[in-house]
């Protein structure tokens, strides 16, 4: 939704392809109703909105909503939804394995441009018999992903789901931790330099490298923590202003 | 010399004004669990949509961009 009209709209989409629709809100009436006018905005800015996403559920209600510090930095629809608890299967994925686990790695987009902001998935998958420890649990190494540092991105926290409990008899301690499958994401936002841009013409890709910890045990033993490499590829796409 | 020297000065000074501090998006706008009015207005092909209208099962996505035109 903007404050074009729908002419402008129409010259828009068909110049980048958009079949979904483009609202019109001329006078930024909508804008102004749901008390989002940028109201330092001058000239022809004047009625824009503080530029954001809104995910609202049939019966009218908000479910999730994304407001960017700046007007590029746009999170992708599939992300947005990852984040709500979707089961969105990721873009092209590949698999990895470590001792005690497997993972498969995925995306929730393939395509990004710079600005945009997407969902690294790791889907963890303990091997028979096997647990791994949850973040917090003291007193063994928990699972933790770390994504190697570039300039080309920024990094959320990571997500982490709910772990289950452990009980160790010989012990008699109970843990937290994940004993079946479980989705870990983590959001990445690609930056805006000139240099991504011109990247992003050529539709280059962009691989994020990084490591997932952790450590596990089954009902008798514990293994030693094992660091496994992580790596997606996304391909670049130019930023639409 | 001293008429380009008073007219950088406004220039800054205009500058000045219309800086704002900075908005806390956070606040604006319909929060998570807020319930929001519907609307009705045309689309690129004339079309009339609304939020209930563009619902698909799981419900609408609806982004707010600055414009098309520029």
């Amino acid at each position: 939704m903007s404050y074009d009209s729908p002419e402008t709209l129409a010259a828009f989409a068909d110049r980048h392809g958009i079949t979904y629709p483009l609202v019109s809100d001329p006078g930024s009436k909508v804008i102004d109703a749901w008390g989002l006018r940028n109201q330092a905005a001058r000239g022809r800015e004047e009625g824009i909105p503080h530029p954001g996403t809104f995910l609202i559920d049939r019966s009218l209600k908000v479910l999730e909503r994304a407001f960017e510090q700046a007007y590029q930095e746009r999170n992708t629809a599939a992300s947005l939804l990852a984040r709500i608890g979707g089961a969105v299967p990721p873009d092209s994925p590949t698999d990895v394995a470590g001792g005690q686990l497997t993972a498969t790695l995925g995306v929730t987009d393939a395509v990004v441009p710079p600005g945009g902001r997407t969902t690294l998935i790791v889907d963890l998958k303990p091997k028979p018999n096997m647990h791994v420890y949850a973040p917090g649990q003291e007193g063994y190494i928990p699972v933790s992903i770390a994504l190697d540092p570039s300039a080309d991105f920024k990094v959320q926290p990571a997500k982490f789901p709910a772990p289950g409990t452990y009980y160790f008899g010989p012990l008699k301690e109970t843990v937290q931790v994940y004993d079946k499958p479980v989705r870990i994401t983590q959001d990445v936002t690609l930056a805006l330099s000139p240099e991504l841009r011109k990247r992003a013409t050529a539709k280059e890709t962009l691989v994020i490298t990084g490591s997932l910890t952790y450590q596990a045990c089954d009902d008798k033993v514990c293994y030693r923590p094992e660091t496994v490499p992580l790596g997606w590829s996304l391909t670049l796409t130019p930023f639409i202003r | 010399m001293r008429a380009h020297v008073i007219a950088l000065v406004s220039v800054a000074a205009a500058g000045l004004a219309s800086a704002q501090a900075p908005v806390d998006v956070a606040t604006l706008g319909p929060k998570v669990g807020a319930t929001v009015s519907d609307f009705t207005l045309a689309d690129q092909r004339g079309q009339p949509q609304s939020l209930r209208l563009a619902a698909g099962s799981k419900g609408t996505m609806l982004v707010f961009f600055r414009s098309a035109d520029w």
